[in-house]
Formats: structure tokens, sequence, C-alpha cells
């Protein structure tokens, strides 16, 4: 196995709007090619951490570090994948439009050939290259949400963030759109609904309510010996893994 | 006849290269209350020329700016609530504009030609100016196309790619601040928003870019006001609510076209 690298540390980081506390104490590092899904009940405080992440919040007490920069400082090395809710839908945008902004940059006004050439070779990857021309709000949700995370990629980020990037598709399109992250060699922090998650080959789990208690070391493929699967079988498998703090 | 016919002709096309490129942002990014907001609200800005005895371009300009300026503090800071601000800055705009001409002594100023425009009277002045804006936006779209395509899109992606997206934001507000005016003369505060509305809307079913909306826009907006000014110059009719007229026409017969897909 190579080095462990630790990429994202957050250090003892609280979170409040007036006095109503969202996150509390909170601690937990992200090694190089981790694989973290973030859980929790709604309201739990998943979507603060995510935005403490992204530094569009700053944290109340505590540090967000990533490359031992701040968020804001590390965001050219951060992919990120939105919940689709915050689309402009009806926008007359093409796919391959969508998939270059990937390449935007503070002070670059054109794309060259070469920012082309690699939004194009990650359609490809995504298995998407087809639907280059095509508008964005023509796509089935599984198809969209692949171009999405095609645009991600263009950015060659060391970090993928994904928030709900499952939500409001298909089961079948879900299963493929784990299936491509499973292959994707980086650091990916997902934040899901979705329990599924647990068992698409993630490593760490961390379940947030206000506190964050994770769990390491999954492994994902258990529940096959199992036969039935369901909640509670996660229920019950969550509680013999790890518990760090 | 013919110089009017001919400057209402410059008019017309100066005024459709900014429908295409403001109009189809406009649409694009659901900002037609704001951009009406700054239409009236910049009837402040005549009456303070008027009452002062400044030129009313400059006034106008100035304070249309000024609105755009606020206008985009307000609905980048408080998305939620903006619909209510913008309205009372409209309101705001227009009363300020309406005690200064009744201060004015002396002045009956006719309301209604800063309100409907006429694209018949417009001066070789306002010309000029229409020049000015269309040179600056088409630069503009040129240099920022990808970066205005970023913000409307999906916001907090282009704040990860390391965009200054209040600043382009803004930007776009200020944009849309010196169209409105530039329009003023031709077509009035009150018809510049559905003449600014209706190419784009149509033209969004038949393209699949902004960028061919925008060119699409261009092209429907110069056959609307040449189409309106015909009717008038045979009819004797008004000429900008003609041009309205004849676009209202073809936003009602688009309606029924489903739109490529």
């Amino acid at each position: 196995m190579s080095t462990r690298i630790r990429q994202i540390h957050i250090d003892n980081l609280s979170f409040a709007y007036g006095d109503h506390n969202i996150l509390e104490k909170i601690n937990l590092e992200i090694f190089n090619n981790d694989y973290i899904a973030i859980i929790g009940p709604n309201g739990g405080g998943k979507t603060t951490l995510l935005k403490l992440l992204l530094g569009f919040l700053n944290p109340s007490s505590g540090k967000v570090n990533i490359f031992e920069k701040s968020p804001i400082n590390a965001r050219e090395n951060i992919g990120y994948l939105p919940q689709y809710i915050n689309f402009n839908m009806d926008m007359p945008i093409n796919v391959f439009d969508i998939v270059l902004q990937g390449r935007l940059k503070r002070h670059k006004l054109f794309y060259t050939p070469k920012d082309k050439e690699i939004a194009l070779d990650k359609l490809k990857l995504m298995g998407v290259e087809s639907l280059k021309d095509r508008k964005i709000k023509d796509l089935s949700g599984g198809q969209r949400q692949r171009v999405l995370l095609a645009r991600a990629l263009t950015k060659e980020p060391q970090i993928l963030i994904l928030d709900e990037p499952t939500a409001s598709i298909d089961p079948e399109g879900q299963h493929e759109i784990y299936q491509l992250l499973k292959t994707l060699p980086l650091t990916k922090l997902i934040v899901s609904h979705d329990i599924n998650i647990l068992f698409e080959g993630v490593n760490k789990v961390a379940h947030i309510n206000k506190s964050l208690h994770l769990h390491d070391g999954i492994d994902s493929d258990m529940h096959l010996k199992e036969g039935h699967f369901c909640e509670m079988e996660i229920l019950e498998y969550l509680k013999g893994t790890q518990c760090l703090n | 006849m013919f110089e009017l016919m001919q400057n209402a002709f410059f008019a017309s096309f100066l005024l459709s290269i900014s429908i295409g490129i403001i109009g189809s942002l406009m649409l694009i990014n659901r900002s037609h209350f704001i951009a009406a907001s700054i239409a009236h609200g910049s009837y402040g800005g005549i009456g303070i020329a008027i009452y002062f005895g400044f030129s009313i371009l400059l006034s106008t300009t100035l304070f249309a700016l000024f609105l755009a300026l606020l206008l985009a503090f307000i609905t980048y800071q408080y998305k939620e609530r903006s619909d209510t601000l913008i309205g009372v800055i409209w309101a705001v705009g227009m009363s300020i504009g309406i005690i200064f001409t009744d201060l004015t002594p002396g002045y009956h100023v006719d309301l209604m030609s800063f309100l409907f425009g006429d694209i018949l009277m417009v001066a070789d002045s306002d010309i000029h100016f229409m020049m000015g804006v269309d040179i600056l936006l088409i630069l503009s779209i040129i240099l920022l196309y990808h970066r205005f395509l970023a913000i409307s899109y999906d916001r907090d992606f282009a704040l990860i790619q390391g965009l200054r997206v209040k600043l382009i934001y803004t930007f776009l507000m200020i944009l849309m601040a010196l169209t409105v005016v530039m329009s003023i003369r031709s077509v009035g505060l009150i018809l510049v928003i559905a003449l600014f509305s209706i190419p784009p809307f149509v033209a969004e079913k038949f393209t699949i870019d902004l960028k061919n909306m925008i060119l699409l826009s261009m092209v429907l907006a110069f056959s609307f006001c040449l189409g309106g000014l015909a009717l008038s110059y045979q009819f004797d009719l008004s000429a900008t609510p003609s041009i309205i007229i004849v676009a209202a026409t073809f936003f009602f017969g688009s309606l029924f076209y489903k739109g490529r897909s």
C-alpha cells in the first residue's frame, strides 16, 4: 500500500447559527484514497459540514485544513458535485459546455484545446460522450449525474466531494453511479441519504448528528454472506465496526 | 420622414444587439423583475435631471447604475426576500422621479414619452450612446461568455472553480442598467421589458446553447422591430407599440411550439 498522506484535517470544529449549535467538537482525518460516506439524519449537520469543507461557511471554533491550507485556498484541488436542487435547470446549455466548466479558473477567459481534450476524456470515462451536444435538461437523471461527475473530474482534482449524487435517480442509475465512483482512484467524500452507499466500496463512514461518529475500516463484501439485507443488518454491522471517537 | 426612419432603423439595429445579449442573460438568470425595477426606478434619475437641469442621459445613467449596484447587493445577499426589496426600489425610484418633476417650476414633462418611448424620435446623441453600450456588451459577452454561463448555471460550482461570482454578477447588473438606459428613449420604461423578454424566449426553443440563443434573439428582435416599423408606417400607428404587438404575436405563436429536444 502506498504511503498515507493526510489530506483533510478537521480539528475540534464547532459551528453554530446564533445560539443554535449545529456541529459540536468534530474531529476527522481523511487520507489519500479514502472513500468516506457522511451519513446522518436531516438537520444533523451533514450539509453544514460540507459547506465548511468547501469554505462557504467559517467555523465558530476549531479548524478545517485541506492540504494544510484553508478550504478556500484548497479549492483548486477539489472536485465538487453539488446537489442538483441548486441548479438553473431550465437553462439552454449543452453537455460539453457544462463539462468544460471544470477547466474554468480565475484568470482564464478561454478554453484551450487541451481543456477540450480533457473534458472529452472524462465524458468517455463516464460513458456519456455520445451525449456531448445534447441539452442537459433532456437527459435522464442518471445520465445527468454522470455528466456532472465528468465535470468535477475534468478539473483533475485530488479530492472529490459529492453531495447526494444519487438523489432523484432510479435504482439502476444509482447503482451505475456507485460502480463508476468505485473505480475512480482519488479521495472521495460523499454525503448521502442513500443507505446503500455503505456497501459500495467506502472504507469509512462518518455519522453526523451534531457530533461525529466515525466507523473506520468498513468491509463492503461482508453483507454478501448474509443473503437478506436491510437497514437492520446495516445497524448490526455498524455496531461491530470500530468507533474511533 | 426619411431621416426619422433612418434613425429608427439604426436604433432598431442597435437595440437588437443589446436585446440578444442582455435579454438572453436576463432570461437564463430569471432577472426580469430586477431589470424592470431598474427600468422603472431609473425614472428617479430623469426627475433629478429635470429639477437640477442636468443632462437627462447622464443623470439617468448614474441613477440606474446606483440602482443596479444596490440590487446586485440585495439579490446576492438576501436571495429569499429579494422580491419585496426589488419591488420597493422600483416604486421609490419612480416616486423620486415624479416628486422632482412636480417640484420643478413651470415644467410639465411628458411622462408618457419616457414610459413608452418613441423609436422615431431617437436623436443622434442617443444613437451614439447606444453604439457605446453595444460595443461594451459585445466585448463583455466575448470575454466573459464562459463566466456568465457558469454563474448562471450553478453558482456553487463557479465558486469552487475560484471565479469571483459576486463581481461577475454585479457586472452583469451594471450591463443590464446601461442597456435599460439606452433603451428608454426608443422603447420607454414600460415596454423595454417586453421587448427584452420576447426574442430570447422564442429563440430558446430553437437553440441548444446560449451562444445560438443570443444570435437568434438578435435576428428575431431586429425582425420584430422592422415589422413593427412597417406596420406603423403603413397604418400610421405609434411605432414602439406596433413593434411590441408584432413581437407579442410571435410570442403567443411560439407557445404552441413544443421546442426541439
